[in-house]
């Protein structure tokens, strides 16, 4: 299990384009993960768009992602860079 | 006159860009102004209001209003936008007409947005609706261009068996 902690630096939060490009990221990968939002202690399959719109992740947020699978190292990674360039 | 193989010109695409060529697409959307019409799409006369496409749950209604997510009775997970970047706009210009959990029927009213101001500021008000869970259904696509309210545009038929 491959584990990401981070601060969502965008002020308009993870809305519906990024939630999109994440969740197409995450479909790409034979793992699975979870998105918890520290603020509500919610979590969400960072797989499905519904579920991680609805986690109501804001600017500022810290939001922690567990990544499980055969691919959980390559995917950790993607994500994690992508989370940077996107919504550092 | 013998003929050589042609060497690439420029960019190959790589792996991705191919897999992406592999995936079907079901429909094109051109978003900004239409190069004949000068106008984005439409006529501009069009009712500026969202309306159910079907009759579902509202899953999620956001607070800046302009986009709100649905869950069809047949399980389709659905999100509704109004506008691309619209999120910017806090709000403003846009008056969300349901709650989450209210049912709606096809053809109920959910969002009431004032399209020129919206391009005043500089959106586009092109509307995605996006089927979130589409790996589990089959698209077909029943409309294109210039539809009214009520027209059938999509069928989604659950796939038999999904992973």
């Amino acid at each position: 299990v491959k584990e990401i902690v981070f601060t969502v630096g965008d002020p308009l939060g993870l809305h519906a384009r990024p939630a999109g490009n994440l969740v197409k990221l995450a479909q790409s990968f034979k793992s699975e993960g979870t998105i918890t939002l520290e603020r509500s202690g919610k979590c969400a399959s960072v797989k499905r768009l519904l579920a991680v719109m609805g986690l109501g992740v804001k600017g500022g947020d810290r939001i922690t992602l567990l990544v499980k699978g055969e691919d959980e190292e390559e995917a950790a990674r993607a994500i994690e860079t992508w989370l940077k360039e996107n919504l550092g | 006159m013998k003929l050589m193989a042609l060497t690439p010109f420029g960019a190959i695409p790589n792996e991705r860009q191919l897999l992406h060529y592999s995936i079907g697409k079901k429909a094109f959307f051109h978003v900004g102004v239409n190069t004949f019409t000068d106008v984005e799409h439409g006529n501009g006369k069009e009712d500026s209001t969202l309306f159910a496409p079907t009759d579902a749950r509202v899953d999620q209604a956001f607070d800046t209003a302009h986009a709100l997510t649905l869950i069809t009775d047949g399980g389709a997970e659905l999100l509704l936008h109004v506008g691309i970047d619209t999120v910017e706009l806090q709000g403003k210009h846009f008056e969300l007409l349901v709650g989450a959990g209210d049912r709606v029927r096809a053809g109920d009213a959910l969002i009431r947005f004032d399209r020129s101001a919206i391009i005043a500021a500089d959106y586009h008000v092109i509307t995605p609706l996006v089927v979130g869970n589409s790996d589990e259904y089959d698209l077909e696509v029943l409309a294109t261009g210039d539809v009214k309210v009520g027209t059938p545009l999509i069928r989604l038929k659950r796939k038999e068996a999904t992973t």
